[in-house]
């Protein structure tokens, strides 16, 4: 397997300098009230649609940095512009 | 102290025949039968600073120094500063003879315990002691100003021992880089100096290109310590057929020149 | 045998003889031959036996289609001999027979090609299974091709990585083309080609086109592009591979003045043009591959690259115009041309008949060849309709047969795109390209040169336009030229010759023919995915080279379904076979060394790796380590600790931020003091732990376990990547070295090197100090107790560390100080009932699990560190495995790793090790909780040839010093 993931400090590189963070799902949840379930939900269950979603990317192998991009894991292919977090 | 009692992550291979003990180092200025190039240079003893905030574009000292764009890597009286994110830049005094980045503050004074008889030591890695009982604090060889507090969003920290700092100059630079990485340091639309971080060997690396024409290539290549002796014999294996050759400081400061 | 007269198509220098040997003869062959073509030139045309059959086969293609030529050369089995440029002093021998390929003792199986029908392999040698063993001995040793050298020398293998705009597959008049396309909107262009020159099928051939000779207008384009200077061309480079985002794979043979013997590239390209060509597919008739049945090309090459007749007297039959023009030219050259057949009934070049008619050469419009006679080489053809209505037997040496064109559709493949049958050309073809991936010249059915060069410039055109590097409407132009005014070619249709059955072959590597297909419909494996499977066809060296397109036209053909019914089978990368030691390449073994290592080493140490680095395992040929560990309880001894992971954590939420990550309180962390904390994942399993101290305001120093220290920024910033924290990490893992001096002598040496006062009361137990060693080198001293004794670890800048490493020696030369290494580690803290993060732990121990729930700060939820709740839904669980000590009955240890045990397993040991210390065997092991019970019996189950069964029971730990009084003195 072989893509590209564009990192907003370092540009257009190959997916092996990467590690894939995962789904965007928002930020953590509140902590009261939180049933073994919920918390099992969060840290495990992914949408899993077919078709482009926002993902966490980490550039390992360069800048260091956390970023998300829109990617197809249909294609492979990234599907809108990445931003760049702190 | 005259003896060099600090060491080099990695040796070349090689004789060296011109050596000089710079701040407790022991620098090779020059090798015997360095060859017209390809050439590999070990720069680990420059001194280099990690510099993180919220505003360092406008940090005191070093306005319009520090690059803004991550990426771009300018040169400023003997010093390159790469600039590798929004909150980060490196700062390396490539000549030993360079002056202290004017005006810039110190870092914050560390606290120690109030315990009799023990040194505070306000940067516990700054290499600005000479081996006498007091820092250097003020003279030449600060690298900053001693003067004001650290405004609020500005640190350094020390990272002279923690990267290797290897050149590639000559012509066949370029070509030396294209069997270690697959960074596309040719890629026609940056300009020069630049920064690019992307594996080498690899190896996670921050490669700074002062320099790209074919002929005459210039490239910085600073990693982990750690990886030095690994990563130095591979690019002397790969180099191997292109006729790289370890080459000694004097070397790396003539392709430096037009800088 | 005598080179024909030197003529500006050839490539051979005969100035330059080259000595070579073959099957212990010595022989001589040209500059610019192959390794091929210099044997045919001394008399050989047996090459090899077939796999199966051991038939005699022949120089039938000089591009690799077959397994024909398959040869050990130089010791390195497998070559193919018509690839490989010939060299001076080169060894080559034939393979895969016994005695020699004219004289094979196992001729003899090919008479019994009956007993051996389509998946004989898979029925029969297993009815009854007892003999399967002997029959599997027979068949590897009959069968396979060439013998591995486990001696022989990789030499050098060079690997390029670089990035182009364009990157063209193909160095043919059509790739020549896009390339010039590409590379005059100023982009930077790569163009690779399978042969050591450019040109394509230009090169040979003496037609013109507008007054120009063929060769020399490929001569005269490859020179022009050769000097661009933003053109990279690569030849004797075959691309191999094509991956997502156009990454482009490829191999190159080393040249006799390349320093190495074969090249890897990787290409990153914006665009990727194809034009990679077409073969000859091969016509299917009975015994088609007898030693003198050759590609109609390939006669030709003979002549015109190579200076060699392929015989004295000829038959072609062919299905393309360039099979009538290589008749006409080789009769020029002096091979007796006796007849030519072309299957096809017309839509023949005007212009080539009538070369033909002009020498005389009998053409026979309709026909086609249906036998080649002779047992050992081709003596006759038999030659018939079409239709098979009727037939004429010609004698020749030379049947130079194809049935048509086959486009060389290796990348399509590989880029996953479904081909489809074309009417026209009878190609197939992918029926649409994705964006990025262009096709041009013969490839896409054009067949004339104007054509075939127009459609090179407008596939170079539209790669420029996706790169950006020109408008649309330029590429448009010569889009809509070619659409409008040329076409493409109208291929031959046929798919058997008549009578084509038990001896005719579909796959020459595999020894499979049309009567194996017939039978693989029969049983039900009616699509070329089942029949290549059970038929083998295609599976062999070349990867389909020979049947390629005409398994699924035949099986169409067989099943009585039109031609496009069915498609070609999958390739896959590489497309020509590689080296591995290609794949290897430079292959640098990249590790971590401290900066330690070398004193440690001319110390004696035996290092290993751990994860990245190298670490001193022990001092000694001793295993157990046992002075080095009883050095470290009575005296002192010092350990590098360098990989540990250092880092400063910085800014005006940094506290929030340990506080995110650490379950422990991090908000009282003092100055001059330790904290010790850990890190859990979000399902509360043990990750990291480490202490942490406070350097100034909002500025902290913490460590971490050298497995974990490379990826500790990743972790924090994932776990805050929402929140809108400021506060920044500096990673000091190499920066600062770390010197673990320990024993009860400890303080005794460190008072040497220091003013500062070390005394228990300035520097009590989890203290936290700097001062300088010898008043020169800075140091971080920190008072843990990983292995129970008085210890400092002692941080001091890498480039000091040998120097302070020297000092600690010399002062503790009187004590008895002595360098220890992981495994003593190992075992003082397994006496102290210490854990080490992996070994005690898996993926799935939590924190209690290990008793370290203590450590967890449960009321700080606003935190949201990161395991908590988990920790809190697992505390009540049962039926978890807990970690226990135990004492071995008995003095030898069971192994770590052997299983706890009582009718199931219960959990097993973690470390266990004989303790000379306190002279008995004890370990730590996860257990079942129930089992977790001061004094409960373990049974201990260790793995072995033979296994043993090994008593304990669980003891409190730690088992040395319980108090804790030795490292807190």
């Amino acid at each position: 397997m072989s893509f590209t993931i564009t990192c907003p400090i370092c540009g257009k590189r190959d997916l092996y300098e990467f590690r894939f963070g995962g789904e965007e799902r928002g930020a953590r949840p509140d902590y009261e009230n939180l049933t073994p379930q919920n918390w099992c939900d969060y840290v495990h269950l992914r949408t899993n649609r077919p078709g482009p979603q926002r993902e966490w990317w980490f550039h390992r192998d360069g800048c260091g940095r956390w970023f998300t991009v829109w990617r197809d894991p249909m294609t492979n292919r990234e599907t809108a512009s990445s931003e760049a977090t702190r | 102290m005259n003896e060099a009692y600090r060491h080099a992550p990695l040796t070349l291979p090689g004789t060296p025949l011109d050596q000089v003990v710079r701040d407790g180092w022991n620098v090779t200025l020059r090798f015997r039968d360095e060859g017209d190039g390809p050439w590999i240079v070990d720069l680990s003893h420059v001194p280099k600073w990690d510099l993180q905030g919220s505003a360092l574009d406008r940090t005191p000292g070093l306005e319009g120094i520090v690059p803004a764009q991550p990426g771009s890597s300018t040169f400023h009286e003997g010093w390159i500063i790469n600039r590798l994110n929004p909150v980060q830049a490196g700062l390396w005094r490539l000549r030993p003879d360079a002056p202290p980045l004017g005006g810039c503050p110190r870092t914050p004074q560390a606290v120690t315990p109030a315990q009799a008889g023990v040194h505070q030591l306000p940067e516990i890695l700054d290499p600005r002691f000479r081996g006498d009982d007091e820092w250097a604090l003020e003279g030449e060889n600060a690298p900053f100003s001693d003067n004001l507090l650290a405004p609020k969003g500005v640190w350094t920290t020390d990272l002279t021992d923690g990267l290797v700092l290897l050149a590639l100059a000559g012509p066949g630079a370029l070509d030396v880089m294209e069997r270690v990485a697959s960074l596309d340091l040719r890629r026609p639309d940056i300009s020069c100096p630049v920064v690019f971080q992307g594996p080498v060997c690899h190896v996670p690396t921050q490669v700074v290109l002062p320099r790209r024409e074919d002929l005459s290539a210039l490239v910085l290549l600073a990693f982990s310590r750690g990886y030095g002796p690994s990563v130095a014999e591979a690019l002397l294996h790969a180099g191997d057929p292109l006729g790289l050759r370890p080459a000694g400081e004097e070397r790396f400061f003539e392709n430096l020149v037009s800088q | 045998m005598k080179r024909l007269p030197h003529s500006p198509t050839q490539r051979i220098d005969t100035r330059h003889p080259l000595p070579f040997s073959y099957g212990g003869r010595l022989l001589e062959g040209y500059r610019g031959d192959t390794v091929a073509t210099a044997l045919f030139a001394n008399g050989v045309r047996i090459f090899s036996r077939s796999l199966k059959y051991h038939r005699p086969r022949g120089l039938y293609s000089l591009d690799g289609e077959s397994s024909n030529c398959l040869m050990e050369i130089d010791g390195l089995p497998n070559m193919r001999a018509e690839q490989v440029p010939l060299r001076g002093g080169m060894q080559v021998r034939p393979q895969n027979v016994v005695g020699s390929p004219e004289r094979d003792l196992l001729g003899f199986l090919d008479a019994f090609h009956w007993a051996m029908p389509a998946g004989f392999y898979y029925r029969v040698f297993h009815k009854p299974y007892r003999l399967w063993p002997f029959f599997q001995t027979l068949i590897r040793r009959a069968a396979g091709a060439g013998t591995v050298n486990p001696s022989w020398e990789p030499g050098r293998y060079d690997e390029l990585h670089f990035h182009a705009d364009v990157c063209v597959v193909g160095g043919g008049p059509a790739g020549m083309q896009a390339a010039r396309a590409a590379a005059q909107t100023g982009l930077r262009v790569v163009l690779l080609e399978s042969r050591p020159w450019l040109g394509g099928f230009y090169d040979w051939r003496t037609v013109e086109h507008h007054g120009t000779p063929l060769y020399e207008r490929g001569r005269h384009l490859a020179r022009e592009l050769e000097s661009l200077s933003n053109v990279r061309v690569y030849t004797s480079c075959t691309a191999t591979g094509l991956y997502g985002d156009n990454l482009v794979t490829a191999v190159q043979e080393g040249g006799p003045d390349d320093f190495f013997h074969q090249r890897y590239l990787e290409i990153r390209a914006r665009a990727v043009v194809a034009a990679t060509g077409c073969t000859e597919r091969p016509l299917v008739f009975e015994h088609n591959e007898r030693p003198g049945v050759m590609q109609p090309g390939c006669a030709h090459r003979l002549a015109r690259t190579y200076g060699l007749l392929p015989g004295t007297a000829a038959v072609f039959s062919v299905g393309h115009d360039l099979g009538l023009e290589a008749a006409a030219d080789l009769h020029d050259q002096g091979l007796h041309v006796a007849c030519v057949a072309d299957c096809r009934s017309d839509g023949q070049d005007p212009q080539r008949i009538a070369a033909l008619e002009e020498r005389n050469i009998p053409f026979l419009r309709g026909w086609v060849a249906a036998r080649a006679l002779g047992k050992k080489a081709v003596e006759a053809v038999v030659l018939s309709t079409t239709e098979g209505s009727a037939t004429r037997t010609i004698s020749c040496d030379v049947l130079a047969a194809s049935a048509g064109l086959t486009p060389l559709t290796g990348l399509f493949s590989l880029a996953r795109l479904p081909l489809s049958y074309d009417e026209r050309t009878g190609y197939f073809l992918p029926a649409s390209l994705p964006e990025g991936l262009y096709a041009a010249g013969r490839l896409v059915g054009y067949d004339d040169p104007a054509s075939i060069e127009l459609s090179g410039t407008a596939a170079g055109l539209r790669a420029a336009v996706h790169c950006g590097a020109l408008d649309a409407p330029r590429a448009d132009e010569a889009l809509t030229e070619l659409q409008d005014n040329h076409r493409v070619l109208r291929g031959s249709k046929l798919v058997l010759a008549p009578g084509a059955g038990a001896r005719s072959f579909v796959c020459f590597d595999e020894d499979a023919t049309v009567k194996h297909v017939r039978q693989s419909v029969r049983m039900g494996f009616d699509v070329p995915e089942l029949a290549k499977r059970v038929t083998a066809i295609g599976t062999g060296p070349s990867q389909s080279g020979i049947p390629g397109h005409n398994l699924p036209l035949i099986m169409a053909h067989l099943r009585g379904e039109s031609a496009g019914t069915l498609r070609p089978t999958t390739v896959r990368p590489p497309l020509k076979p590689t080296l591995l030691a290609t794949y290897a390449g430079l292959h640098p073994d990249i590790h971590k060394k401290t900066p330690l290592h070398d004193v440690q080493e001319r110390a004696g140490a035996v290092f290993r790796r751990v994860g990245v680095w190298k670490r001193a395992r022990y001092f000694s040929s001793d295993p157990t380590c046992r002075d080095e560990i009883l050095n470290v309880r009575n005296n002192v001894g010092i350990l590098d600790g360098s990989t540990l992971g250092k880092f400063r954590i910085f800014g005006p939420d940094a506290e929030k931020a340990l506080q995110r990550v650490y379950v422990g309180d991090m908000s009282r962390v003092p100055a001059g003091k330790l904290k010790y904390s850990a890190m859990c994942t979000e399902d509360g399993c043990l990750l990291d732990d480490g202490v942490a101290t406070k350097l100034g305001e909002n500025d902290y120093y913490f460590t971490t376990s050298t497995g974990r220290a490379g990826a500790t920024v990743e972790w924090f910033r994932f776990h805050t990547r929402h929140e809108d924290w400021e506060y920044y990490l500096v990673n000091l893992t190499d920066s600062l070295a770390s010197i673990n001096l320990a024993g009860p002598k400890a303080r005794d040496v460190l008072q040497q090197l220091t003013d500062a006062d070390v005394s228990n009361d300035a520097f009590p137990f989890m203290g936290y100090r700097e001062f300088r060693l010898k008043g020169l080198v800075p140091a971080r001293v920190l008072r843990l107790g990983f292995v129970g004794e008085l210890s400092y670890e002692i941080h001091i800048p890498s480039s000091m560390a040998r120097t302070v490493w020297q000092w600690l020696l010399e002062a503790g030369r009187p004590l008895g100080i002595r360098p220890f290494g992981l495994e003593a580690q190992n075992v003082l803290r397994m006496e102290k009932g210490h854990v080490i993060i992996g070994q005690e732990s898996e993926i799935r121990t939590t924190l209690i699990d290990l008793g370290l729930g203590f450590l967890w700060d449960r009321t700080k939820t606003w935190a949201k560190t990161v395991g908590a709740p988990a920790l809190q839904f697992a505390e009540s669980q049962e039926g978890r495995l807990k970690l226990v000590g135990f004492l071995v009955d008995g003095s030898r240890p069971p192994l770590d790793g052997s299983i706890v045990v009582d009718g199931s397993i219960r959990g097993h040991v973690c470390t266990c090790r004989y303790s000379p210390t306190l002279d008995k065997a004890i370990g730590l092991a996860l257990v079942d909780d129930d089992l977790a019970a001061l004094g409960s019996r373990l049974r201990i189950f260790e793995p072995g040839d033979p296994p043993e069964y090994f008593d304990a029971r669980v003891v409190p730990t730690p088992f040395y010093d319980p108090e804790g009084q030795r490292m807190k003195c």
